[in-house]
C-alpha cells in the first residue's frame, strides 16, 4: 500500500483534512464568514467559494458591493455570498460536481483557491471522467510568493540579503553535520526546517515543486525525466531530511515558534519554515496565525523573521478569480460574478488587499506598507519566477515526495478505558472505539512501507502486575506489519480507568530512548478523558512532571525531540490539558469533540508525517 | 338606493381598511421602545433580580435570565428581538457587538446608558479558612493567586484542621453568569499581577496551569442556593468564595447570626460590576426606568455610580470605617474581547 499516491489521492485527501482542519486548534477553523447563506432579498445570489486566508478580505469587498450601484443588473441586481472553503476541499467538491448542497453549501458561481494549481488538479480529474474543464483561465486578483522564513539572526549568519539564499544553500545545511556550527553558531544545532505537507498544505506543494526546479536548475519545464534523474531524487531527499515534522497547516509551526519566541528558545525550535510572503508580514507584526482573535494584542516577537526568496526561483499563491463555465451557473450569475471581479480589481479594493499582506494583482496600485523591509519583507523580490509544472509532472512530485520525505517513528497510544464504550453518536450505534478503531486502521495506509510505527494502549490494569499499557504491537517497520496491527486493533475492547499522566510520559520517554534521527519521532495519543488513575492526590504531581520532562525535551531540542501530537476524542477529553502537552513537545493538539470526525482528524495528524 | 348604500358602504370599509393597514405600518415602523401594545419588556441579568423585582409592574413587564442567555439570543438573531431593554453588568454589551461584527451582523443594541450603579468584587472566605489561607501565602488578606496556588491542596497540609478537607474554591459559572465572568478575570488579573490582560496573556502555560488547578477545584459552578455566599452559608459546598459586594452584603445581612463565621476581603486589582441599561433595537427608554433601576440597584446593596458611593449596610468595616470608602474609576475589567477569550478558555479548562 502506497501512500498519497497520485492526483485522485491528492484530492481525497485534501477533501478528508478539509474537515480535520476545521477541528484543529490552529487551523483553517469554519464559521460563519458574514454572508455565506445570507438572504439575497430580490437580488440574484452569486456564490464564492474562497480559500480561507481571504474570506475577511472578500466578505468585506462584497458587502460592499452588494450595496452599491455595481451590483444593480440591467434587469436586477446580484448579490455577493462568499463562503469560507480550503482550496482542497473545493477541489474535490468541484470534480463530483458539487453534490450534496446542504452539507457542502451552495454551488459555487466564482471559485478562488489559494493558487491556479488546484484548477489545473480540477480539469485533470474530469478530464479523467471524460467531461469537460470547468476551471478556465483567470487571472489572479492578488498574490503572495512562497519563501523561506527564516530567524533575522539566522538569515544574518548566512549572509542574507547581501548573499542570495536558496534551496541549495538550505541543502549545505541540512547535510553538513556541523550543523550551525559552520557559521559560527553551534548553540542553535542542528539546521531544521518546517514544512508543510504537500497533500494538504499550498506552500506544502509550492515548496516542494520549488525544490525539485533548484534541484535542476530549471525555472521552467520541469519534465518526468527531471525528476527521475539521481541527483535530482537526492537533493530532495537531502532536503526533507532536515524537516522536523510535516503537518496539514503553516500556522502549526508559526505559532509554535511564536510561543518559542516568548520563552527565548526560537533560534532552536526551527530554522527555517517554508511559508507565504504574507505570513512573515503577520508574524512580524505579532499576529503569528494571521487571525486576531477577539482580545488578542498583536505583539511583535522578540526576534524576527526574515523572507528569503529563494535565488532559485519561486511560486506565487495567485489567488485566481475563476468563474467556473458549470452548468449550475446561470447568465445572469457569471454577469455578476464578473462585475464584481471589475470592483474587485478597482484600484480602491486593491489598496485594501495590500492591506491585508497581499500583492495586489492590479499593478496600477504600488507596492507599500505592509509589504516593506520593516516587516521582513522585499517588495523588489522575487526575481525569478517558477512555472507551475504540467498536472502529470506535478503528480509525479507528489509521488516521489511520498517515498523521498522524511521517514518516521511513531508510537500511537491509544486509550482503551471504559468510558470509550460510550456511543459516538452516528447512525450506526458505534461506540467510541469502535470508530477510534475504524479511523486507525484506515490511517495506517497513509504512513509509507518504511515508516516505524507500534501500537500501544493503555487503561488501568491492562497488564499484569497492575501495568497501565500494554505493547500490542512493538514500533516497526509498518510495511511488515500493517496487518498485524490493523488485526489487533480490530480485537480492542474498552476496559478500566485513564491513567492519562504516567502512560503519556511513558511512552514519551520510551521514544526517546528508541530515538531515531533520521525520522520524525512522535507519540500519537488518542484519548477520550482526563487522567483517572485511581488517585487525584498526586494529579497535579503528575501532570507537572509530565510537562518538565516534555519541556525540557523541547527545549534548545537538545538531541532527541520527540512531538506527542494528542487527540482529544468526544466531549469528555480533557483538551486544556491535552493542548499544553502538546505545547510544551512543540507539537500540536488535534480537536475531534465530535467523535464522528475522528477518521478525518487522524488522517489530518498523521500527515504530520 | 340600494346602489347608494353599497357605494357608501364600500367606501366605509376602504377607509377602515386604510386605516387598518397604516396602523399596522406604525406598528411596524415605530422607532421607540419595541412593544408599542405593551409594557417596556426588560431582561434582566440574574444577579440583578432583587433590584428587577422592584422594577416589575404597570409598564414594565421583566424577565430575569443568565446575561449569557441574552448574550446569545441577541448575538445570534436576526430577527427583531424579543426584549427592549438589558439590564447588565458591563461589558457583555460590547461582547454581544463583538460577536454580532464578526458574524457579519448589524448592530443590535440602540444605546448602552452610563453606569446606573456598581458593587466591588469580593472574596468571601470561612473565617477560620482565611486566617490559614493568608498565613500560607504570606499576606494579611486573602488573594485568588493565592487561592489558586493552594486549591485542591489540603487544608491540613496548609496547617489548617485536618477535617476540612481540601481547598474549595467557589464562584458563579464565567459561562453563563456576568459576575461569575468578572470573578474569573479579577482572579486571572490576580495572576498576572495587572489588570491590563489582553487575550495574549491567556495563552502563557503558567497561567494555564494555575487556572486549571483553581476551576477544577471548585465542586460546582451552579450552586442550589441562589448565590455562591448563601451557598457557604447553608452547606459546605465552599470554603471561599468571589461573588460581589452587593450579594455578599445582602446575604450577610439577612443572615446576622452567622455574620461572624465569614470574612469579606476587597481582592487585588479591584474590579467593579458596573450595571448598565441597553436599549435593544428599536428607539429610547423612557428616562425614568435607568433612574428607578438605579434606586432599586442601591436598594439591592449596588453602590451609586456617580460618587462611588457609600458602601452597603454590612460592608466590611476597620475601626469603625468602611474598608473600602470608595470606587475607582473604571470597573478595571479586560476588554470586551478579552472577556469573550477568557469565557471560552474556562470553557476549555473545565471541560
Amino acid at each position: 500500500m502506497r501512500r498519497w499516491s497520485g492526483a485522485r489521492a491528492i484530492v481525497a485527501v485534501l477533501a478528508a483534512v478539509s474537515l480535520s482542519a476545521a477541528c484543529t486548534s490552529d487551523g483553517d477553523s469554519s464559521g460563519s464568514s458574514g454572508l455565506e447563506g445570507a438572504d439575497p432579498g430580490d437580488c440574484t445570489p452569486v456564490d464564492m467559494a474562497v480559500s480561507p486566508e481571504k474570506i475577511s478580505l472578500l466578505t468585506e469587498l462584497a458587502r460592499t458591493f452588494n450595496e452599491s450601484d455595481a451590483a444593480e443588473l440591467d434587469e436586477g441586481c446580484v448579490f455577493i455570498r462568499p463562503a469560507r472553503k480550503s482550496s482542497g476541499t473545493a477541489a474535490n467538491l468541484l470534480s463530483e460536481g458539487w453534490p450534496d448542497e446542504e452539507t457542502n453549501g451552495a454551488r459555487p458561481v466564482v471559485w478562488s483557491p489559494a493558487s491556479s494549481a488546484w484548477a489545473s488538479v480540477v480539469n485533470q480529474r474530469l478530464d479523467e471522467q471524460g467531461q469537460d474543464p470547468i476551471a478556465g483561465t483567470a487571472e489572479p486578483f492578488m498574490l503572495t510568493p512562497l519563501v523561506i522564513a527564516m530567524p533575522q539572526p539566522m538569515a544574518d549568519a548566512l549572509g542574507y540579503p547581501e548573499r542570495a539564499i536558496g534551496w541549495s544553500d538550505i541543502l549545505a545545511l541540512a547535510s553538513d553535520p556541523q550543523g550551525w556550527a559552520a557559521y559560527g553558531h553551534p548553540e542553535w544545532g542542528a539546521f531544521k526546517l518546517g514544512k508543510t505537507n504537500p497533500n494538504f498544505s499550498t506552500s506544502g506543494l509550492s515548496s516542494t515543486i520549488a525544490q525539485y526546479y533548484a534541484a535542476t536548475g530549471k525555472t521552467t519545464d520541469l519534465t518526468l525525466e527531471d525528476l527521475a534523474r539521481p541527483e535530482v531524487q537526492e537533493f530532495a531527499t537531502t532536503v526533507e531530511s532536515a524537516v522536523v515534522h510535516y503537518g496539514d497547516i503553516t500556522p502549526t509551526f508559526l505559532n509554535n515558534w511564536y510561543r518559542n519566541d516568548a520563552q527565548g528558545t526560537a533560534l532552536t525550535y526551527v530554522s527555517a519554515v517554508a511559508v507565504e510572503e504574507k505570513s512573515v508580514i503577520d508574524y512580524n507584526q505579532g499576529n503569528p496565525d494571521g487571525v486576531l482573535d477577539p482580545g488578542e494584542e498583536a505583539v511583535p516577537p522578540k526576534t524576527p523573521l526574515v523572507a528569503i526568496y529563494p535565488k532559485e526561483g519561486t511560486l506565487y499563491s495567485d489567488n485566481p478569480y475563476i468563474v467556473l463555465d458549470a452548468p449550475w451557473v446561470s447568465d445572469e450569475q457569471r454577469e455578476g460574478a464578473e462585475r464584481f471581479e471589475e470592483f474587485v480589481r478597482q484600484p480602491e479594493n486593491q489598496e485594501k488587499v495590500l492591506a491585508f499582506g497581499f500583492r495586489p494583482g492590479n499593478t496600477e496600485v504600488a507596492l507599500s506598507d505592509p509589504i516593506v523591509a520593516a516587516n521582513g519583507v522585499d517588495p523588489d523580490q522575487p526575481q525569478t519566477l517558477l512555472e507551475v509544472p504540467d498536472p502529470p509532472v506535478t503528480v509525479e512530485i507528489l509521488d516521489a515526495w511520498a517515498t523521498q520525505r522524511k521517514k518516521a517513528k511513531v508510537l500511537i497510544v491509544l486509550d482503551v478505558s471504559g468510558s470509550m464504550a460510550e456511543p459516538a453518536g452516528d447512525d450506526r450505534g458505534s461506540t467510541k472505539l469502535d470508530l477510534a478503531k475504524e479511523a486507525i486502521i484506515a490511517a495506517l495506509d497513509d504512513f509509507a512501507p518504511e515508516d516505524e510505527v507500534g501500537l500501544r494502549i493503555f487503561t488501568s490494569d491492562v497488564g499484569p502486575d497492575g501495568a497501565t499499557t500494554r505493547d500490542l504491537v512493538p514500533i516497526g517497520p509498518i510495511g511488515t506489519q500493517r496487518e498485524t496491527m490493523a488485526s489487533a486493533i480490530r480485537s480492542l475492547v474498552p476496559l478500566n480507568a485513564t491513567p492519562l499522566y504516567t502512560v503519556t510520559q511513558a511512552s514519551y520517554e520510551d521514544l526517546r530512548q528508541a530515538y531515531d534521527p533520521s525520522r520524525i519521532n512522535a507519540v500519537v495519543l488518542l484519548t477520550d478523558g482526563r487522567n483517572d488513575d485511581g488517585d487525584t492526590s498526586d494529579d497535579r504531581a503528575q501532570l507537572d512532571e509530565l510537562l518538565d520532562t516534555l519541556g525540557s525535551g523541547a527545549e534548545g531540542q537538545a538531541a532527541r525531540p520527540v512531538r506527542v501530537f494528542p487527540i482529544a476524542y468526544g466531549q469528555d477529553a480533557d483538551i486544556g490539558v491535552l493542548r499544553e502537552v502538546a505545547e510544551a513537545s512543540d507539537a500540536a493538539v488535534y480537536d475531534a469533540s465530535d467523535a464522528s470526525t475522528i477518521a478525518t482528524v487522524f488522517t489530518a495528524v498523521i500527515s504530520n508525517f | 338606493m340600494l346602489p347608494r348604500l353599497i357605494a357608501v358602504v364600500t367606501a366605509v370599509a376602504l377607509v377602515l381598511g386604510a386605516l387598518a393597514v397604516r396602523n399596522n405600518l406604525d406598528d411596524e415602523g415605530d422607532a421607540g421602545a419595541g412593544n408599542a401594545d405593551g409594557p417596556i419588556r426588560l431582561v434582566c441579568a440574574r444577579e440583578l433580580a432583587d433590584a428587577c423585582g422592584d422594577l416589575e409592574g404597570g409598564d414594565v413587564s421583566v424577565v430575569v435570565e443568565d446575561a449569557s442567555t441574552t448574550a446569545d439570543r441577541l448575538a445570534g438573531g436576526n430577527g427583531r428581538p424579543d426584549l427592549d431593554a438589558w439590564l447588565t453588568i458591563d461589558p457583555w454589551p460590547a461582547m454581544v457587538e463583538d460577536a454580532r461584527a464578526r458574524a457579519g451582523a448589524e448592530p443590535v443594541l440602540a444605546s448602552t446608558s452610563d453606569v446606573l450603579a456598581r458593587s466591588p468584587l469580593v472574596i468571601v472566605a470561612k473565617a477560620d479558612r482565611a486566617d490559614v489561607l493568608a498565613r500560607a501565602c504570606a499576606t494579611t488578606s486573602v488573594e485568588w493567586s493565592c487561592v489558586g496556588q493552594h486549591a485542591g491542596a489540603s487544608w491540613a497540609s496548609l496547617g489548617g484542621d485536618e477535617t476540612w478537607g481540601s481547598v474549595r474554591p467557589g464562584h458563579l459559572s464565567p459561562d453563563t453568569s456576568a459576575s461569575g465572568l468578572a470573578v474569573l478575570a479579577q482572579a486571572s488579573a490576580s495572576y498576572a499581577g495587572r489588570a491590563d490582560l489582553s487575550a495574549n496573556d491567556l495563552d502563557d502555560p503558567a497561567y494555564r496551569r494555575w487556572l486549571t488547578t483553581l476551576e477544577r477545584s471548585v465542586p460546582t459552578f451552579t450552586p442550589s442556593a441562589s448565590s455562591p455566599v448563601e451557598e457557604v452559608l447553608q452547606r459546605p459546598t465552599y470554603d471561599v468564595v468571589g461573588t460581589t459586594e452587593a450579594d455578599a452584603t445582602t446575604t450577610l445581612e439577612r443572615s446576622p447570626g452567622r455574620r461572624g463565621s465569614l470574612t469579606i476581603f476587597y481582592p487585588q486589582p479591584m474590579v467593579t460590576a458596573d450595571v448598565v441599561l441597553v436599549s435593544v433595537g428599536g428607539g429610547a427608554l423612557p428616562d425614568s426606568l435607568g433612574s428607578d433601576a438605579s434606586r432599586a440597584l442601591a436598594g439591592a446593596g449596588w453602590r451609586d455610580a456617580g460618587t462611588g458611593g457609600s458602601p452597603p449596610a454590612g460592608a466590611p468595616l476597620s475601626n469603625g470605617e468602611p474598608v473600602l470608602a470608595s470606587l475607582p474609576a473604571s470597573s478595571g475589567l479586560p476588554s470586551a474581547g478579552t472577556l469573550a477569550a477568557l469565557r471560552r478558555v474556562w470553557q476549555e479548562v473545565v471541560r
